[in-house]
């Protein structure tokens, strides 16, 4: 039986059998390893011990522990107080406030779904109380909670590096410009689309208020991505600052964590560590093995023969990746297919960190897209709506993140100008 | 009785996987402050930090199988509906159990080996079998586990969200 078969047939069980991603990376691997270089699975084991043994991949359980000690106290209120001061006065001002409020606590969360049920639960009702539909309330949340893995620090845009081999550094400072590019049109849509409803008055006494309160909140990311973009930090000593201010904001300046569930966030670091790790390893054995048999370069050649042009090619990749987005989730599209596209679209004369950003919003829209949509199934549970409104409510938003990511994909500049 | 042990293992796992944790972020936050503060990082921190990552992500990915939340294609779980549910589930863990199973042994094999040989990592002067020992012990916890499920079947929480 040829190994290509052999692949197929393991990846019609996997699929079939919904196995974990751990096992299919392992046996693809394995297949490969025994087939075509007669080596046993003993060099996996090696590969994988090897994979893990990074200091980059430190960034990773730290950010998300930073990331699950802020989440713990009342960090999302602030942000939302913070937010709706700042935007009173405004036509659409609470819908401008439910979008930055979703983006500023995706960055320090790095979680979409996770941003969508802290920010949701308070927003939401809040938005249909003031006279939003029910539908446009729902799908703003569900669309801002997807801004988490394109707003720095994101812990997809670690794993990209680390299967594309870029910097860490450098993607997450390409991912500024198009968080603020998806931030602005998600605000310009919710002011198009706003209920004919009495805009508050903009109060000063309320919005210093709200800074003192949320102040702390909001110097994180600037706190981060400063240091990262001034070249005073690496990932992994940015991540390393992130935990210690979080651990100060929350321990001695909010004073709204409690040991126990300090206690408890280390063990919730754990598991979403273990959830990434074997994976990330095991696609990196699969990746080495893909190196050394010039798997990559195959494709590029193959693909060369297909589509001749630049243009052609980023629209052929942004069909794929949205398509790929409905039926799989970000950290495995990653995983899978980062090696094997990056080398293609350098090929085609793409910036590779450039690419890193084309394929996370791609993925990024994938969280609103069905069948496995994540935040469509959060926001129905949450919002108390059937999924199918949910699917309803997001379509004019999906539509603003695809021309966002038309933009991006056109632009470079708006990636790279920060780089 | 073995339902017990598992839960006792979990407990016993969750608590080392959450100091590694905490070693680690002192480490890193230790050796980034001194580096900063003092011009001179700790030598030893990060290379010991990314090996206690390494444990900590090893046995958090115990932890997930506990819970029955790794990562995997959903597309084709609709098709196992019902009185077909449950032979679903127990096939589903015997593939994971023998993949498991399978690691397991070539882990230890290739543990056995790094001992043979000697291998030492220089900058923390630890024998590398000591450190790469987690493999195969995560492996093992995890055949025990999927074992275990191949005769009493569960699901991932639908309320879990990460």
């Amino acid at each position: 039986m040829s190994t290509g078969l052999m692949i197929l047939m393991a990846l019609i069980v996997s699929l079939l059998f919904g196995l974990p991603l751990f096992v299919i990376m392992g046996s693809i691997a394995a297949i490969c390893y025994l087939t075509i270089s007669g080596e046993s699975m003993a060099v996996i084991i090696g590969d994988i011990f090897y994979a893990a043994d990074k200091e980059i991949l430190l960034a990773i359980p730290l950010f998300i522990l930073a990331g699950q000690i802020m989440t713990k106290g009342t960090i999302s209120g602030r942000l939302i107080n913070f937010a709706k001061s700042l935007t009173a006065g405004v036509p659409g001002g609470l819908g401008l406030a439910a979008i930055l409020s979703c983006a500023v606590f995706a960055a320090i969360s790095g979680s979409s779904p996770v941003t969508l049920i802290a920010i949701g639960t308070l927003m939401y009702p809040a938005l249909v109380e003031a006279g939003y539909s029910k539908k446009l309330a729902a799908g703003a949340l569900s669309t801002g909670g997807t801004l988490g893995i394109i707003i720095p620090p994101s812990i997809p845009m670690i794993i990209f590096a680390i299967m594309a081999g870029v910097s860490v550094v450098d993607l997450f400072k390409a991912g500024i410009g198009p968080g603020i590019l998806l931030v602005f049109l998600l605000c310009g849509y919710m002011i198009y689309a706003r209920p004919k409803i009495h805009t508050t008055r903009f109060s000063g006494q309320d919005f210093l208020t709200n800074l003192r309160k949320g102040f702390f909140s909001l110097l994180m990311p600037i706190i981060i991505l400063g240091g990262i973009y001034s070249g005073f930090f690496t990932a992994t000593e940015s991540a390393a600052v992130a935990v210690v201010y979080a651990i100060i904001v929350e321990f001695f300046l909010h004073r709204e964590i409690t040991l126990k569930k300090f206690v408890m966030v280390f063990s919730e670091t754990a598991e979403m560590l273990g959830m990434l790790f074997l994976i990330l390893i095991l696609a990196v054995s699969l990746n080495k093995f893909m190196t050394l048999e010039q798997l990559p370069q195959q494709m590029v050649d193959w693909m060369s023969g297909l589509i001749s042009s630049k243009l052609g090619f980023l629209i052929a990749v942004n069909i794929l990746l949205l398509f790929v987005g409905c039926i799989m989730d970000v950290m495995s599209a990653i995983l899978v297919l980062a090696p094997i596209l990056t080398p293609m679209a350098v090929h085609y004369g793409i910036n590779p960190i450039h690419f890193g950003i084309i394929m996370i919003v791609n993925l990024e829209i994938g969280y609103l897209t069905p069948p496995i949509g994540i935040n469509l199934f959060v926001a129905s549970g949450i919002f108390k709506l059937p999924l199918m409104d949910v699917i309803k409510s997001v379509l004019p938003f999906l539509l603003v993140m695809i021309l966002g990511l038309a933009i991006i994909s056109a632009f470079p500049a708006i990636s790279l100008s920060f780089v | 009785m073995i339902a017990r042990i598992l839960d006792y293992l979990t407990k016993v796992e969750r608590l080392f996987a959450s100091l590694l944790i905490f070693v680690l972020t002192t480490f890193v936050v230790v050796d980034v402050g001194a580096r900063e503060i003092m011009k001179t990082g700790i030598p030893w921190a990060q290379k010991g930090a990314v090996y206690m990552m390494i444990w900590a992500g090893f046995l958090g990915a115990i932890l997930v199988t506990q819970k029955f939340e790794h990562l995997r294609p959903e597309v084709a779980d609709k098709l196992w509906k019902s009185k077909l549910r449950v032979p679903y589930l127990r096939f589903h863990n015997l593939l994971v159990f023998s993949f498991s199973v399978a690691m397991a042994y070539y882990s230890f094999g290739y543990v056995m080996e790094s001992k043979e040989f000697g291998d030492r990592n220089v900058i923390i002067d630890m024998p590398m079998w000591f450190l790469q020992v987690i493999i195969p012990y995560t492996f093992s916890s995890m055949s025990l586990r999927y074992f275990y499920f191949i005769f009493f079947p569960c699901e991932k929480d639908p309320q879990a969200v990460h």
